[in-house]
């Protein structure tokens, strides 16, 4: 934006209308003494540019000229781009605003009132002013590019201007393609959540996320009504169940209850009953009392009779009995003592028999075992006298002076000498050998030797051989004379011939081979005489053979005295053991004996008891013939027994059932009062049984017909329903959180990411207020950093190295000077899209004339890119500014 | 009957209209083989309080079957006040009958049935041993409902020990309650116990359902003939893919492809592993294959953007919208463990795959 023109008219000191124009679109020098109203310029074109023209309050009121009710009005030209603005404002009475635009030859109105105060703003400054003016904060871009008057330093910036900032610097960062996703990006966030908050958006614009989250909690509501109303069904059976239960148990209490009472009520009516019919009985049973005594005394008498005589004929025929038996126990001992004496007999037969075998098989054994020694012996015997002859014959085979193995030994070593001697002289002999053509008769020493065609003949001499053939020819043949060794060899041949000769002789061997096979006949000989001797002394040798010899004899005379027949042992143990059997079956003799004479005492015995019998047959025949007398006499005299005895049973029946009758009676007419009290609680009982069953009865009755309503309902199968439902919503929800949670996510980490990216770009404004600190303090560079709001916090003389200075601790000059620069900086970055007005009220009066000469320096420069106003009161501070505008309002 | 099917979506009242249906086909079997009775071994509905209409609906397939129909509650539908069984509907089919007491009777083909009467939805006691069936020449057939001992279920009710048949002295050993078909073999190394499994398929995963089983024996003692016969029509699908190379979306769209028309398929299909850039659009037309072509079909992905391929970040204008993108990625990593806590590795990467598809459009 640059300005172009300011016209005021009843704002403060300019109660008439004023003018200032001519402002450059570079650096701008506004110059007024005090008074003149340079500030109120500044404010109006604050008002013109940023205030809603309907402003109101004390601080509004303000604007009117001091003690005039006039209002005030300010118009700006400007130029925005490539076009050319207009703006008309009147404050306070009937507000106003119009914004003009030049369109060809002059400016034609654009917009009015509020949409013109807003279109004027955003052509000035993103974002807007939310309210008045008091507050830099609400000033918008305003905040950094416009100083008021001593105000150089700069505040926090508002969260909506830092966020402009940033977004500024972003875009940088970002680029254009970046931030079209990052919109994007937002766009999408905003689908889903709110932008302060980002929590999910509710209402008409809320997401699909939210309204299926709503319609999944209805469903689930749904399913907790349907699964509430299942439960009570369920509920419900089971209470209908157990009251059934309880009613059946009631119902059966209830029987129970009624048949006890009734049987209650039946044992009061017995009881009752009982009562009269017992004093009949008593009755009863005096009458049979007495008529069972007087029948009982006539029945005793006959009684008594009959049971003396019965008594008596029963002793009488016990003692007949007793006689008999007496005389059969008698019969039967005598024929025992028959028995016994037999049995006596047979055992002494039998022990006889088995003696006498017993005796024979013991010689029968003695017979076998002398015999079998005999045997024996003579078998010893025999291979004994076989060892003998044995032991003489090897004795006889032994060769007495057998060579030993050094006679061996010597005749080999002999054999070697005679042999090695032969070998010797052989070499010194001469040797002819005649190989007759035809026969030939040759001589040599004397003898003639005669060959025939074909034969040969060889001669040997040492020293000189002669020989003369069939006496034509006389053959002499001389060698070398024989010396010492031709005397030795032959003189060895003689020794060991002679020594040779001597031991053949001695043991009849022509050699030693011959030799050697007598020594080895000889050691053989010599060993088997050893062994045979040793199995002779194994059999004992002679000695054992001269006991053998006695033993024998011993068996001969055993054999020689023992009789027997002529069974064999076995045949006559088969036997003996028969014997034994019926010995043992026979008993013993003396056990035989004495039950014969045990037989013969209980005969005698039994002799004695017939005649006691016998005498007391006798006296009971007596003693019953007294009896019957007696009982004849009692029918003389009055009734028959019968007659007396069917009295007597009549009466003792009668009496017999009054008595039953009476002590049954007894027993039953005791607890009258029990019986009556047991009824009463079987009333109550059956009362409450009858009332439990009725209540139980009603309840179920209830109970079943809620349980009717609940299945008709079909309470499962809306739950199944309504359980699918909220399965179904459940998981589209669990889609759309996803969705969501990344899109927030996304987000999130781009946002992340740019904050970081822009991290790094606000370091750019750093340093630009960096190097334009430089250029104002030459020779000493400043370093400076910024807040989260972008106001400068600290400040580094030099490089930008430990903690720095805080900027409190900076000379007034210097932080004015740091607070410029920062604007400056800040201008710089928000001037890359359109031109931005910088205005400076009175500013930097700390700053000395030197570093402002630099300061003007930075304006100039700046002002290539930016309009720059300066007010002031002293221009002459601006002098150096060569390339200014200057704008006098004195004029 | 009248389950919940929560797990088939939208399907839900298709998968119980299935049921049905099957449940005529397993009347049109006994017709067929001229069966001389059949049994139901409890859960014949999923709750007590299903639509009264469905419980006439099955009573009237039920007396469809010509033979008399013996059915015994369990635990989904046991014998309590209010319970199904006091329908109307089964008073007016004289074939079907409701076993109610734990006494032997008398079946067609010289059989005795010994019925164990589920009372509770919970009961911790085998229901089978009050049965002892005595040797008079007929065929003895004990009918439960229950968890044979060493079956893992998530109902582990109504225990039933695995010699129950041998202990009973029954022929045969007729259960319910688990979904599966599964026999059990004894000592003698005969099967006289047996689940049918449900007529119909119940839900994912299932092995050997959907079918009634037609059982012969043809006299006291012989080994019992089980033949199984499908009955359901549903099919439960669950594919499994892990995409690594190239190509692999498309391979697994050919592979579902190939599984036919799925008026009677319900399908899950879990893609785990990297995602291309270029196979992104492949994505999203299986997915919606996968739900048009079968009657029920899902697409549980834990894809992420492969990182490897830099396409992903290939087009992104480098600054903070770079930077975000590889800070994405590395999250989506599901090995990487310096994830902010609040964070997922799903979460992350489809903001990734967000940033993308922005990015795609911005161009």
């Amino acid at each position: 934006m640059i300005v172009e023109r300011i016209a005021i008219e009843g704002y403060r000191c300019f109660v008439k209308s004023a003018t200032v124009a001519g402002f450059g679109a570079g650096l701008n020098v506004v110059s007024a003494p005090n008074g003149t109203g340079k500030s109120t310029l500044f404010e109006a074109l604050r008002r013109a540019l940023i205030d809603h023209h309907s402003v109101s309050g004390v601080e509004a009121e303000k604007m009117r000229p001091w003690g005039r009710s006039i209002s005030p009005s300010v118009t700006v030209d400007f130029a925005h781009g490539a076009l050319r603005y207009r703006v008309h404002k009147r404050f306070l009475d009937d507000p106003s605003c119009e914004l003009s635009r030049w369109e060809g030859d002059d400016f034609v109105v654009v917009d009015r009132g509020e949409r013109a105060d807003e279109k004027v703003r955003s052509l000035l400054s993103r974002p807007t002013a939310p309210k008045g003016l008091s507050r830099e904060a609400h000033w918008g871009l305003a905040q950094v590019l416009w100083a008021p008057q001593g105000m150089i330093e700069l505040g926090p910036l508002g969260p909506e201007l830092a966020t402009r900032v940033r977004e500024t610097l972003a875009a940088q960062v970002v680029g254009a393609r970046g931030a079209e996703i990052e919109r994007m990006v937002e766009e999408r966030f905003r689908a889903f959540f709110t932008p302060q908050t980002a929590k999910l958006k509710a209402g008409k614009k809320a997401p699909e996320l939210v309204r299926r989250s709503e319609a999944l909690a209805l469903a689930k509501t749904a399913v907790d009504r349907a699964r509430e109303r299942h439960e009570r069904a369920a509920l419900t059976q089971e209470r209908v169940g157990a009251l059934r239960a309880e009613l059946v148990r009631a119902e059966r209490e209830r029987s129970e209850r009624g048949a006890q009472l009734a049987e209650r009520e039946a044992s009061l009516r017995a009881f009752d009953a009982k009562v009269s019919a017992r004093a009949e009985a008593e009755q009863r049973a005096t009458v049979a009392e007495a008529g069972a005594k007087s029948a009982k005394v006539e029945l005793d008498a006959w009684r008594n009779g009959k049971a003396q005589l019965q008594e008596r004929e029963r002793r009488q025929a016990d003692a007949v009995i007793a006689l008999a038996l007496a005389k059969a126990r008698r019969d039967e001992a005598a024929v025992e003592v028959a028995a016994a004496s037999e049995r006596e007999s047979r055992a002494a037969r039998a022990h006889g028999a088995l003696s006498e075998l017993e005796r024979l098989y013991r010689a029968a054994r003695e017979r076998a075992r002398a015999e079998a020694v005999l045997a024996d012996c003579d078998a010893r015997i025999a291979a004994i006298d076989l060892e003998i002859l044995r032991v003489e014959e090897s004795r006889a085979a032994l060769v007495p002076d057998a060579p030993t193995a050094a006679d061996v030994a010597s005749m080999r070593a002999l054999e070697a000498a005679r042999s090695s001697a032969k070998a010797r002289l052989d070499a010194l002999a001469l040797t002819v050998t005649f190989d007759a053509k035809s026969p030939v008769t040759i001589e040599h020493e004397g003898e003639a030797k005669a060959l025939s065609a074909g034969e040969t003949l060889t001669l040997r001499a040492l020293g000189a051989l002669s020989a003369a053939l069939d006496d034509r020819v006389s053959l002499t043949v001389r060698g070398p004379l024989s010396g010492p060794d031709a005397r030795e060899a032959e003189e060895s041949l003689q020794a060991s011939a002679a020594a040779l000769g001597a031991l053949s002789r001695r043991f009849s061997a022509s050699s030693a081979d011959e030799l050697d096979s007598l020594r080895a006949k000889a050691a053989a000989a010599s060993m088997e005489l050893r062994a045979r001797e040793r199995g002779l002394s194994t059999l004992g040798g002679a000695q054992a053979r001269l006991a053998l010899i006695e033993r024998c004899r011993e068996a001969v005379s055993t054999l020689e005295l023992v009789v027997t027949d002529d069974r064999s042992e076995s045949a006559l143990a088969a036997e003996l053991e028969r014997a034994r059997i019926d010995a043992e079956a026979s008993g013993s003799i003396r056990t035989s004996a004495e039950a014969r004479r045990d037989a013969e005492r209980a005969l005698a015995e039994r002799e004695v008891a017939v005649a006691v019998a016998e005498e007391r047959v006798s006296s009971c025949e007596r003693a019953t013939g007294e009896a019957r007398a007696a009982l004849d006499e009692l029918a003389r005299r009055g009734k028959s027994e019968a007659a007396c005895q069917d009295a007597f049973e009549r009466a003792a029946l009668s009496l017999d059932v009054a008595r039953v009758a009476l002590s049954k009676s007894a027993l039953e007419l005791e607890g009258r009062a029990e019986i009556e009290r047991a009824v009463r609680e079987g009333v109550a009982h059956c009362a409450r049984a009858e009332a439990d069953a009725l209540a139980l009865r009603d309840a179920a009755r209830t109970e079943e017909g809620r349980l009717d309503e609940l299945v008709s309902g079909a309470t499962f199968t809306v739950l199944a329903r309504a359980e699918e439902e909220v399965t179904r919503l459940e998981s589209e929800v669990a889609r759309l959180e996803v969705e969501a949670e990344a899109v927030k996510l996304l987000r999130e980490v781009l946002v992340r990411c740019r904050d970081e990216a822009i991290a790094k770009v606000s370091g750019e404004v750093e340093r630009a207020a960096g190097r334009i600190l430089g250029r104002i303090a030459t020779g000493s560079s400043l370093e400076v950093e910024l807040g989260e709001t972008f106001a400068p916090t600290r400040a580094w003389v030099g490089a930008r190295e430990g903690e720095g200075v805080a900027l409190e601790r900076l000379s007034g000059g210097e932080r004015e000077q740091v607070h410029f620069a920062v604007r400056l900086a800040l201008a710089e970055v928000l001037a890359s899209e359109e031109r931005p007005m910088v205005v400076l009220d009175d500013v930097l009066v700390a700053t000395d004339n030197a570093r402002l000469a630099r300061v003007i320096e930075v304006l100039e420069d700046a002002a290539k890119r930016m309009q720059v106003i300066v007010l002031t009161c002293h221009p002459e501070r601006y002098a150096t500014a060569r390339e200014a505008t200057w704008i006098s309002l004195a004029r | 009957m009248g389950m919940r099917a929560a797990h088939a979506g939208a399907a839900a009242e298709q998968v119980r209209a299935a049921r049905i249906d099957a449940a005529e086909r397993v009347a049109a079997a006994a017709r067929a083989r001229a069966a001389d009775f059949v049994v139901l071994c409890g859960d014949t509905f999923e709750d007590n309080q299903v639509e009264r209409a469905l419980v006439a609906r099955v009573v009237e397939i039920m007396a469809s079957c010509r033979c008399p129909v013996y059915v015994i509650p369990g635990n989904h539908d046991a014998l309590v006040p209010g319970s199904v069984w006091g329908d109307g509907s089964f008073a007016r089919a004289p074939t079907v009958r409701v076993l109610r007491d734990e006494s032997p009777l008398d079946a067609p083909g010289g059989v005795t049935l010994w019925p164990c009467v589920a009372r509770a939805r919970h009961d911790e006691r085998d229901p089978t041993l009050w049965v002892r069936a005595p040797s008079d020449g007929r065929v003895h057939v004990l009918l439960a409902h229950g968890t044979v001992e060493s079956v893992h279920y998530e109902e582990p009710w109504y225990p039933i020990a695995r010699d129950c048949a041998e202990r009973a002295r029954v022929d045969y050993v007729a259960l319910g309650h688990f979904h599966q078909h599964l026999e059990y073999v004894g000592g003698d190394g005969v099967a006289r116990m047996a689940y049918s499994g449900t007529h119909e398929p119940t839900r994912f995963g299932e092995r050997d359902p959907g079918q009634a089983l037609l059982v012969s024996i043809e006299k006291a003692g012989d080994r019992p003939s089980i033949e199984p016969m499908v009955t359901g029509a549903l099919r439960w699908l669950v594919v499994e893919a892990t995409l690594r190379e190239a190509g692999d979306v498309a391979r697994t769209a050919d592979a579902v492809r190939a599984m036919g028309e799925g008026a009677q398929t319900l399908m899950r299909l879990k893609l785990d592993g990297y995602l291309r850039v270029d196979e992104q659009d492949a994505l999203v037309s299986l997915a919606e294959m996968v739900r048009e072509r079968f009657l029920f079909g899902r697409v549980e992905s834990a894809l992420r953007p492969a990182p490897t391929d830099s396409a992903w970040t290939r087009d992104l204008p480098p600054g903070p919208v770079l930077d975000a993108a590889k800070l994405l990625a590395q999250w989506a990593e599901p090995s990487f463990d310096g994830r902010p806590s609040h964070v997922s590795a799903e979460v992350a990467a489809r903001a990734l795959l967000e940033l993308y598809s922005m990015a795609s459009t911005g161009e």
